[in-house]
């Protein structure tokens, strides 16, 4: 019942989401990734499978390199621009190796993302962290 | 002041936004097309070549 009702969200559970999404960051959407249930791949041949994964992964992996561009290209800057080159090369290297490798990319990707975020101030890590963890748990769900 | 900064980047990253919600909870109608293995390669090519694009137009433009 939960799950039939989380399918097709009311007006009000968007506008909610939306508000959620300004003030609370990525949380509510690593809330909604966990307890929902996640899309399918529409196609059953191996390959398939792992395009349309990691065409998920890299669409949550280019939220966290544009979000950190936009906190950069605040005034005064909400991310610093080293931080942000730091997380625009962590987004580049990992597409090359999700690219290159279709799969068994997954440890690679979540170790440059630790990297990135590791020794960050504390005010940038707090922004930075729910889509951390949301890209952790997409990258997890896909893994399976 | 943080929740106006908030806000804007909110809003600059809405569209992306909107897309993981409706890709989290909209499913597929079964009437809708069911694309093939080829279209999803080529929807996943398409997807890591304009974002690295992107990558690239921004560190060219802030260089260390």
């Amino acid at each position: 019942m939960f799950k039939e009702r989380m399918r097709f969200p009311s007006f009000a559970t968007i506008g909610f989401s939306l508000m959620c999404w300004g003030f609370a960051g990525g949380t509510f959407l690593s809330v909604s990734v966990l307890s929902s249930s996640c899309a399918s791949a529409p196609v059953s041949t191996a390959r398939g499978v792992s395009a349309f994964n990691n065409t998920r992964v890299v669409k949550t992996l280019d939220l966290i390199r544009d979000l950190a561009i936009s906190a950069n290209s605040q005034n005064p800057p909400e991310l610093s621009t080293q931080t942000t080159r730091k997380i625009v090369q962590f987004h580049q290297s990992s597409l090359v190796v999700i690219r290159a490798s279709v799969s068994g990319w997954q440890a690679a990707v979540v170790a440059g993302l630790d990297e990135a975020l590791k020794d960050l101030p504390a005010k940038e890590s707090r922004l930075l962290s729910p889509y951390a963890q949301l890209a952790k748990t997409v990258i997890q769900e896909v893994s399976r | 002041m943080i929740s106006e900064k908030l806000l804007n980047i909110a809003i600059d990253n809405l569209p992306t936004g909107i897309a993981l919600l409706r890709t989290a909870f909209v499913k597929a109608h079964p009437n809708d097309p069911v694309p093939t293995e080829a279209e999803l390669i080529a929807a996943e090519q398409e997807a890591i070549s304009s974002s690295l694009a992107k990558d690239d137009r921004w560190l060219a433009s802030h260089p260390e």
